[in-house]
């Protein structure tokens, strides 16, 4: 009984709403100490495994979430929009599984999300959490226009940055 | 006052009934009660079979619900690093489960 999550599409992905296959690429990235320690990781399998279900609890709670990102029918990230209990505002984020960086999948997923955000949804600004060591994050951040806000306190990351999106009407 | 429901979290043995009452939910019953419910819809509903709980075996209130609710002790083992019993709970159609839901 998975919810039913809008499709998005981009000139070469398609964003969908999480399946239970999903639930091993996510927690493979979860569980492994470099690729997640800018996510808050890394994490048990067990709670891993309780992660994916709150992401797809998420989509149940706030009818938006993370999307499964996939490039020629292979799932390669998610991203999506993320509200959790302690954050500062809704947020913009992006995960690539291990191989799938450096073609741009990030920054052209978010770009979609962005817009689903700003036009569907009626959102008037987003922003991202990035830690502070976190310079892939940050490159993306950039190509999507965001800018460096403030430092705050995140509830599971600590010390966290704020990066701020441009507002609907200075997106294309 | 509590939860009460069917996991199957990855790592789990198979579903099991779980139950856990908030602060000034215990000791009323209620468990007792939303268990036995849960017992009888994952049975006729899901088609689920005789169903586990897994409790630690320092947790004695709750050994003594499952005990209450028919469950029988099947396995000590470890779980999640923690030593704990497997009970095994009444099918939903025992005669005994069903007696229990009239109460």
């Amino acid at each position: 009984m998975m919810p039913d999550c809008p499709i998005l599409t981009t000139k070469r992905l398609v964003l969908r709403g999480p399946t239970i296959d999903d639930a091993d690429l996510v927690s493979q990235f979860l569980t492994d100490a470099d690729r997640s320690a800018g996510f808050g990781g890394p994490l048990s399998a067990d709670d891993a495994w309780r992660w994916f279900a709150s992401m797809v609890g998420h989509w149940c709670i706030h009818g938006y979430g993370f999307w499964t990102v996939q490039a020629s029918g292979t799932p390669v990230g998610i991203v999506g929009l993320w509200n959790p209990k302690g954050w500062p505002e809704p947020e913009l984020g992006w995960v690539l599984f291990n191989g799938y960086e450096g073609h741009g999948y990030a920054v052209e997923a978010a770009h979609a999300v962005r817009a689903y955000a700003y036009g569907t949804l009626g959102m008037t600004t987003l922003t991202s959490n990035i830690v502070p060591f976190n310079e892939k994050s940050k490159v993306v951040a950039r190509k999507l226009g965001a800018t460096f806000e403030r430092i705050y306190e995140n509830p599971n990351m600590g010390t966290d940055e704020l990066w701020r999106h441009p507002a609907p009407q200075d997106v294309a | 006052m509590g939860r009460c429901g069917i996991l199957d979290h990855v790592g789990w043995p198979e579903p099991e009934l779980a139950y856990h009452m908030f602060d000034n939910g215990e000791a009323k019953g209620f468990a007792f009660e939303s268990a036995v419910a849960v017992r009888q819809w994952a049975g006729v509903t899901l088609g689920l079979g005789p169903l586990i709980s897994i409790i630690s075996p320092d947790n004695a209130r709750s050994i003594a619900l499952a005990t209450r609710l028919g469950a029988v002790e099947e396995l000590h083992t470890s779980h999640d690093g923690e030593p704990a019993i497997i009970f095994r709970h009444l099918a939903h159609d025992d005669p005994a489960a069903i007696a229990q839901v009239a109460i």
